[in-house]
């Protein structure tokens, strides 16, 4: 129907009484900004949590992925190891992995994507989620269709409450902003806890000291 | 909630009560989410203090919904989203159609979204050729059973793994006799990743709209939505006008409750806001449907307006005595529980569920645990007042509800009556009820009536206390 009726339908019928005002920002609770409290979190949530580590130590943790995952470049059986245009940086020194920059236009072609390594903006101590926006993820069904994910993040991108961290969102928000807290699950079988139901079966968080 | 009136709640409820196992299964099951709900809020010291900013949030869009919709559809076509605004079910299902039919769309994933339920938007496009897979695992489980969800949050929470077991070996050819949760889940895992690789269009729900932004949020713990939209060429998200929350930094209150009502998580899986088509990939289209069916007339009943602050988080579902031992089918409309009793008659008439506001002990447990503070039980009662008022509840309620005003506005007859039934009682209870109280009276025996009245009991207690005029004996 036209939007202008649309709106009305609801303008027609406004109570009588002044309309209540916006209650203002809610305050940020207050709560500790340690690795260790969103490695405790993450962990209740099903995920990995390793590091900090210095820059330097990146590429054995990441190398120690990629055997496990046995993945090589350009395909092969055991799948791929992708990375994000975005994590690409922290993986010069090591082979075994390929850029995804066709996956932004053709997402279909990462359906076979073993392990996926991102970057994320931001993490949160509060709920253990991490950012991924169209800036540091734009090949974005890279984050859903890889069976695992290694997601690297800046020790100095923690904020402490997930207040902080909603409110520095980028204004105006690109096409897609994803908090992302643990790997994918569902109980809906008889409320167990079943890890990996349709996104990633494991995802480790690694943070790096900058 | 389409329907012109739902089934019978006292004869489906009847059903599902035969079969004690089950009962106390799903009483189980249920119970368990408000379990982990109280864990997870222990935890946040700064509950409360967040229950009230949401309620005055939501209280702010109810009372500015022209202003706030206005801005949120001319913010979203900024932001690239065609918009397209639906007054009933019937007219969303039509756009959709149109939208999936223009596109040349023929195989559809969707992900769990209460207002397509409400709509029966699958049926209808499913009755127009296009195959539509839900994907949220609860909803594909009752999906190929051909039933509509029980819960809003855990679809299938009625169905025990063994029957879900043999539902998978049926329809996805896992082995005989499997009713492994793990196994069960990565069989859908992988039927599902191929519809969602094979999907032409991707329909999702939406948790809130930002008027500020024009964008949508979308809570999964599976990631079915993600893919659902990050896949297919086409997105379409349904949302009730009710959905609208002012500024993207508000939606940090309501994601802060939500996981941790519904679930116990401190924040779903995947919280994903979507801000029109993808400007990086050529052809992809974002539609939003936004749909009232009912929201005006609710929005326009002063004393039901705040029904339309849920969060549909089903925290009221997992701690009512009733849904816990009834199942959510026996409520007949797409929400039920107590938020759903609420919504039914506000969003269609008092003819639809008219018993279901009677489905409560008004104990008030759901008002304690909603998020966002809706006054659940008072709204209960409210709607029984106006079903009574309206002659819209059975001849039987009427007149026990009639017979008990009398009694009660009349202390002399109360007294008499007390007197008469502490005698009588045992000889009496099961004659003298044994018609419109039959039904409460199978599942449970009276008490044995005490040898004096209460009131003749508290001077004595009061006298041997040596209390004077003790607690019990003011008021």
């Amino acid at each position: 129907m036209d939007e202008t009726a649309f709106v009305a339908r609801f303008a027609a019928r406004l109570p009588t009484s002044a309309g209540r005002p916006h209650p203002g920002e809610y305050p940020a609770p207050a709560l500790p900004a340690t690795w260790a409290h969103f490695a405790a979190v993450l962990t209740a949530i099903g995920g990995t949590f390793a590091g900090p580590v210095a820059r330097e130590q990146v590429a054995a943790v990441v190398g120690g992925h990629l055997r496990i995952h046995g993945a090589r470049r350009g395909g092969g059986q055991g799948g791929r190891c992708v990375a994000s245009a975005a994590a690409a940086p922290w993986l010069k020194e090591l082979s075994g992995w390929a850029l995804s920059d066709d996956g932004i236009a053709h997402p279909h072609g990462l359906a076979d994507v073993a392990l996926g390594i991102l970057y994320a903006e931001a993490a949160v101590a509060e709920n253990a989620a991490l950012l991924f926006t169209s800036r540091s993820l734009p090949e974005r069904a890279l984050g859903f269709l890889a069976q695992h994910l290694l997601v690297l993040v800046a020790d100095g991108a923690l904020h402490p409450d997930f207040v902080t961290a909603q409110s520095r969102l980028p204004h105006p928000p690109p096409h897609h902003i994803t908090w992302m807290s643990g790997p994918s699950k569902t109980a809906d079988i008889e409320q167990t806890l079943v890890i990996g139901a349709h996104g990633a079966r494991t995802l480790t968080v690694l943070a790096i000291t900058t | 909630m389409t329907a012109d009136r739902a089934p019978s709640f006292s004869r489906a409820s009847e059903r599902f009560l035969r079969d004690g196992t089950h009962v106390a299964f799903h009483d189980r099951a249920v119970a368990y989410l408000r379990t982990k709900r109280d864990a997870a809020v222990d935890h946040v010291p700064d509950w409360e203090a967040m229950r009230t900013h949401a309620a005055a949030l939501k209280a702010h869009v109810l009372d500015n919904l022209p202003a706030l919709l206005a801005a949120f559809i001319s913010n979203a076509r900024a932001a690239g989203w065609k918009v397209h605004c639906a007054g009933d079910a019937a007219e969303m299902r039509d756009q959709v159609l149109r939208i999936l039919q223009r596109r040349g769309a023929g195989r559809v994933v969707k992900s769990k979204s209460m207002l397509t339920e409400e709509a029966g938007l699958n049926p209808f496009l499913e009755q127009n050729g296009i195959e539509v897979t839900d994907t949220d695992l609860g909803e594909h489980i009752v999906q190929l059973r051909r039933e509509p969800p029980s819960h809003i949050v855990i679809p299938a929470v009625h169905l025990r793994r063994e029957q879900i077991g043999a539902l998978f070996h049926d329809k996805l050819g896992t082995p005989a006799g499997d009713s492994d949760p793990t196994r069960l889940a990565h069989a859908a895992r992988l039927h599902l990743r191929d519809k969602f690789l094979q999907a032409d269009a991707g329909i999702t729900g939406v948790n809130f709209g930002v008027a500020q932004t024009g964008s949508i949020i979308v809570c999964t713990n599976e990631g079915n939505a993600d893919l659902g939209t990050a896949l297919p060429a086409t997105h379409i998200a349904c949302m009730g006008v009710e959905k609208l929350i002012p500024r993207l930094a508000d939606a940090a209150v309501f994601l802060r409750l939500l996981a941790r009502s519904a679930t116990g998580q401190p924040i779903t899986t995947y919280t994903t806001h979507l801000t029109g088509p993808d400007p990086l990939r050529p052809g992809h289209e974002a539609h939003l449907v936004i749909v009232d069916a009912g929201r005006s007339q609710l929005h326009a009943d002063p004393e039901h307006r705040r029904a339309l602050a849920c969060i549909r988080c089903g925290a009221c579902l997992n701690t009512c005595p009733v849904y816990r031992r009834t199942g959510g089918h026996a409520y007949g409309v797409t929400v039920p529980g107590p938020i759903g009793a609420v919504l039914s008659p506000g969003l269609t008439n008092l003819r639809v569920g008219a018993e279901l506001p009677y489905a409560s002990t008004l104990c008030g447990s759901c008002t304690n645990v909603c998020p966002v503070k809706i006054d659940l039980h008072d709204q209960l009662l409210a709607w029984r007042r106006r079903l009574h008022a309206a002659g819209a509840v059975p001849a039987a309620r009427r007149w026990m509800a009639g017979a008990t005003t009398a009694i009660l506005s009349r202390p002399w007859l109360y007294r008499l009556l007390g007197r008469f039934m502490r005698g009588a009682w045992r000889g009496l209870r099961r004659r003298f009820f044994g018609n419109p109280l039959r039904a409460w009276l199978d599942e449970r025996d009276l008490p044995p009536p005490p040898g004096r009245a209460f009131r003749d009991r508290v001077p004595e207690r009061n006298r041997t206390n040596g209390a004077g005029e003790s607690e019990v004996g003011r008021g």
